[in-house]
């Protein structure tokens, strides 16, 4: 089925008041596309069928800062890693017999149909060593070439509120309340000035301490409030006493009263870029339950339902949307939440809900890999996925023994993915201990485990401080004071 | 009971296909009439502000006041559901069942109820034993919220004790505020963590025979001795306090009777050295003015905290006096 | 054609908008220039006792100062309710400050335990809705209601234009003025004028008197004197 594309984008740039699509002449292309392409200019692509019909080349160059796009995905509740990303193999050491040497229980045959059979996925890394996967990664296992996963990090907490905030901000809450802005909204703040919406948060926390108030995170608990938000709606009122309505309260916003008080700026802004908003048209961009190829295409590709609940308040719905948001230029980062079901398994539901919760959330964040992949740049034959950098987290992990209600409780020892612009994929670096699965030491430079003491317990501020990076500010602008995981990053 | 003998208003009867569920739905759990429950008591726990406020009582009637509101659904999950929660457990009940009016879980009428005397006002609600689920939150809560004191270490740390020694309040460290959490946490040592249950006197001494025995003897100890007593030492320390209620475990002489006493021991004891009222006005002044407080607000902060005790603790007049003051109408 | 004069009308919009004059005239560059500071303290020279007669400038005694705040979520309902006898952005039968709390910012106190107070983009978006579909329903209301039981149209009626009844018209401002900022304002006052303004030009350019009325709702709901405090 041809989908019409190439006009939605027209439609949606037309609103945006951006320039419409120029023809892809072969001139305007990168060599290698060039090369790949028949003699009429186009390529039939199976890869991502269902999706495109000409497919975009990623060539995973390095990228400008001005080009770099970002998303978060947050698995709320403390993954229990053992089943994805740090399993162990219960045929040697951690065989059930063991438990009391190797303190660590995996559990896999206590699992409620577990996926791939309670079987590990077994993979070779970039550089040639065999490494293992848990059974629950889904289909980001057909994605491993562009992974980079890190392994033994330390939460340095056990209280779900301080661990997502110290990965949100990379600093330390203090107490529960956080400190400083969010990575996202430092980003968004360096390069998204040009975007609608620069920082898009769908049931993430977002904070603004230090940064332009351009760059606070749009925060909506659902893609249906997201449509709400950038939809006109309620009765209208007379065009023209609406502009007059306009004049004035902007007149007021420049009187001396209103200027000594800062928060009358900030509403007078925030009342403007409201207005631009809705003007954009941005909402149908985001309304997947509306009829059209387009949305079926996107529903299909993302596993979305028709009925109105899956459609715009599922994980799905919200990996569509980040899929959106940056593809068609509303935002520069987004952050969602990858899991409705929650992850904190302290009791038996770890056998029925731990695992397929943390598959569907990899399953939406592989659907958004290809999606980014099949989607080309600004008309440049290459891929949008060369171009954006995504990152996976909980806020810490799970214990390494069961405990007396089959479930698991918390644990400092935590993990993370990452996939996209600027990022070793096939890699996995550092480990959890061999005994009870504890932070480890990490060579940051080479991501193997050390005890050197230049070596480091990788933890949240690491890797935002390694995406800092990857947008080409290396003066540690967010003041974590870590280098970045070096190990992660390609050369 | 179900056919199988399995109480059906409990976890293990949500189990038993054979409950079914019950008459009325009663012993059904399902997640709409769960959200009007939790709705109920969030209105209920206002209700309760607000009545103090309204009859401009003294303030710190907020954990003495005996008056307590039910509706509908309250009535229906404390008659019918209140063994089924597993996470968050309501046993032993709070309320005798027979003070609790019987009422259609769809009435949103509330009905006053006069609460027991170990009831410590809004210190003792479900929902502030809900939300802060161990003693020890449960005190670090009133210390910060209502005697400005909160629990943190001093800016240049604390040394890591090289010894670990079971009772916080002695171990090298762990003492800075463990010392005073220990003793503040006892007074919610009649109520249950991780839910909100009470347990009282009679059926749960300090020492309990059968809780000693299991203890010492190694035989299975019943759910009670498991969940509310020590029956099991992790080390030498712990062994004279086998069979003793978990409260009391470490518990110094002079602050048995916080067990006893319950949390609003703790709050009067703040009244009268004045912590209190300061910190009441404190708190207002930070509400208010949308800000923390600062040095410049210092002098009349205590003078807002005198007038405060001095008009017999009313909250509104506090609140008016703030509101009239020329720094309230300062506004930038 | 229909006996008005026909201006082109940006035009108007851009030159009443600089014509208005709502502001303070006195002083006004010099204090808006030096009140764009942050400062939580002002300070103001307090002689101490016996310096008067002393050529010894006087310490500096901070006073304390409040900042301006936005209403939470509850509170904005609650306000909406009271300026309008009881009428709430009640869209579809529910109420839509509810149906999207969580968007909002409200807590709930399990995730999110502090209030977002901040004037964001979205909460003005949200308040602009409210804005319009409040004000539709209470005007609706009132047209229904006796004189006697209004509180929209008190010193005016809903027929009254600038044209028609310029005085009923400015007691009524001053009256929702009060009502919907807490504001006393003389109907000479420089903060009566961006009002006048506002609601001379709407009658000239609105065929429907109701119109005019309406978008003087809206900007008193949306204007931050209501929203904040």
């Amino acid at each position: 089925m041809r989908h019409n594309d190439i006009t939605r984008r027209q439609i949606i740039r037309g609103l945006l008041g951006v320039g419409g699509l120029t023809a892809a002449g072969a001139a305007g292309l990168d060599p290698l596309l060039r090369l790949a392409l028949a003699d009429d200019g186009s390529k039939s692509c199976a890869y991502c069928e269902g999706i495109r019909e000409l497919c975009p080349t990623c060539v995973g160059a390095s990228i400008d800062a001005k080009d770099h796009f970002f998303v978060f995905v947050y698995f709320s509740g403390a993954w229990d890693l053992m089943l994805s990303l740090d399993p162990r193999d219960e045929s040697g050491f951690y065989n059930e017999g063991n438990v009391a040497t190797s303190l660590t229980q995996p559990g896999y045959k206590l699992l409620d149909e577990p996926s791939n059979d309670g079987q590990l996925y077994e993979v070779i890394r970039a550089n040639g060593l065999p490494d293992i996967l848990g059974p629950f990664m889904g289909e980001l296992m057909d994605h491993f070439d562009k992974l980079a996963i890190v392994r033994g990090m330390s939460a340095e907490t056990l209280t779900h509120e301080a661990g997502r905030r110290r990965f949100l901000t990379g600093k330390p809450p203090s107490g529960l309340a956080a400190r400083g802005s969010s990575a996202a909204t430092w980003l968004a703040s360096q390069l998204g000035g040009a975007q609608l919406v620069p920082n898009l948060a769908m049931r993430v926390e977002t904070y603004n301490v230090d940064q332009p108030n351009f760059a606070s995170g749009l925060k909506v608990s659902s893609v249906k409030d997201l449509v709400r938000v950038l939809q006109a709606s309620g009765p209208a009122m007379n065009p023209k006493v609406a502009t007059h309505l306009d004049a004035m309260l902007s007149q007021s916003s420049v009187c001396p009263v209103a200027m000594k008080a800062p928060l009358f700026q900030d509403a007078e802004s925030a009342r403007l870029k409201a207005r631009e908003m809705v003007l954009g048209g941005l909402d149908q961009l985001f309304d997947f339950k509306k009829s059209g190829d387009f949305n079926e295409m996107i529903r299909g590709h993302f596993g979305m339902s028709t009925s109105t609940a899956s459609t715009t308040t599922s994980v799905e719905a919200r990996a569509a949307a980040a899929a959106l948001a940056i593809t068609e230029g509303v935002a520069r980062v987004v952050s969602f939440q990858a899991n409705d079901t929650t992850l904190d398994t302290h009791y038996d539901e770890w056998t029925t809900d731990q695992g397929p919760t943390q598959e569907r959330g990899f399953n939406a964040v592989a659907r958004l890999i290809k999606y980014l992949e099949c989607t080309e740049y600004k008309n440049t034959g290459a891929c949008w996925l060369d171009h954006t950098t995504i990152v996976g987290f909980s806020e810490f992990g799970r214990s390494a023994m069961l405990n007396a209600n089959s479930g698991r409780d918390h644990s400092l020892t935590n993990g993370t993915f990452l996939a996209g612009a600027g990022i070793r994929g096939a890699t996995i670096v550092g480990e959890s201990s061999e005994i009870g699965m504890m932070p480890t030491k990490t060579d940051l430079v080479t991501g193997a485990p050390s005890d050197d003491p230049k070596a480091k317990v990788v933890k949240p501020e690491h890797i935002l401080q390694t995406l800092f990076h990857l947008m080409g500010q290396t003066s540690d602008p967010a003041d974590l004071r870590v280098s970045p995981l070096q190990a992660i990053m390609k050369p | 009971m179900s056919p199988t003998a399995t109480p059906c208003g409990t976890l293990e009867g949500q189990k038993d296909p054979a409950c079914g569920c019950g008459p009325d739905l009663r012993w059904c759990r399902y997640g709409s009439n769960y959200l009007r429950i939790n709705k109920s008591m969030a209105e209920a726990f206002e209700k309760r502000i607000a009545a103090v406020i309204g009859d401009d009582l003294p303030y710190m009637a907020l954990f003495e006041d005996k008056r307590a509101w039910i509706n509908g659904p309250i009535s229906f999950f404390l008659h019918n559901q209140v063994g089924v929660p597993r996470i968050n457990r309501f046993t032993p009940r709070a309320l005798p069942l027979e003070d609790i009016p019987v009422l259609d879980f769809l009435d949103d009428t509330w009905v006053e109820i006069t609460l027991p005397d170990y009831h410590s006002g809004l210190l003792t609600d479900p929902m502030y034993l809900l939300r802060f689920q161990t003693n020890r939150s449960r005190a670090n809560r009133f210390y910060n919220g209502f005697l400005c004191e909160p629990f943190e270490a001093p800016e240049k740390g604390i040394a890591l004790a090289s010894t670990l020694h079971p009772d916080l309040q002695q171990r090298e460290g762990c003492d800075y505020c463990h010392g005073r959490l220990e003793p503040a946490a006892a007074f919610w040592g009649r109520w249950g963590e991780t839910g909100a249950g009470y347990l009282n006197p009679v059926d749960f001494p300090p020492l309990r025979a059968d809780c000693e025995t299991c203890a010492l003897t190694g035989q299975l100890c019943g759910d009670d001795c498991k969940r509310f007593y020590l029956v099991n030492a992790a080390s030498p320390a712990e062994e004279p306090y086998l069979g003793m209620l978990n409260s009391y475990v470490f518990r110094y002489d002079d602050h048995m009777k916080n067990v006893e006493a319950g949390p609003q021991l703790l709050a009067m004891k703040g009244v009268v050295d004045h912590r209190f009222p300061q910190c009441v006005s404190n708190r207002a002044v930070e509400q208010i003015f949308g800000r923390s407080t600062e040095v410049v607000d210092k002098d009349w902060i205590d003078m807002l905290a005198v007038d405060f005790a001095a008009s017999n603790y009313s909250y509104r007049s506090l609140v008016k006096q703030i509101v009239m003051s020329d720094g309230y109408r300062r506004l930038r | 054609m229909n006996g008005k004069r026909v201006v082109p009308f940006g035009w108007i919009v851009v030159l009443s908008a600089i014509a208005a004059v709502g502001c303070h005239t006195q002083g006004t560059e010099a204090e808006s220039l030096s009140a764009k500071t942050s400062a939580v303290q002002q300070s103001e020279r307090v002689p101490v006792s016996g310096a008067m007669s002393q050529a010894v400038e006087a310490p500096l005694v901070p006073l304390i100062i409040r900042h301006r705040r936005r209403m939470n979520i509850d509170q904005l309902d609650k306000a909406f309710r009271r300026v309008t006898n009881g009428i709430g952005w009640d869209e579809d039968g529910k109420n839509q400050l509810e149906v999207l709390d969580q968007t909002l910012g409200k807590p709930d106190y399990v995730d999110v335990t502090q209030e977002d107070l901040s004037v964001s983009t979205l909460f003005l978006k949200f308040l602009d809705d409210a804005a319009r579909w409040i004000c539709t329903a209470h005007l609706d209301t009132e047209l229904a209601a006796l004189p006697g039981e209004r509180v929209f149209w008190v010193h005016a009626e809903p027929s009254d234009t600038w044209q028609t009844n310029p005085e009923g018209v400015v007691s009524n401002v001053q009256m929702l003025l009060m009502r919907y900022h807490g504001r006393r304002v003389a109907a000479g006052a420089p903060e009566m004028e961006p009002w006048r303004w506002f609601f001379e030009s709407a009658s000239h350019v609105s065929e429907e008197p109701r119109d005019a009325w309406q978008g003087l709702c809206v900007g008193l709901l949306t204007h931050p004197n209501f929203y904040t405090y």
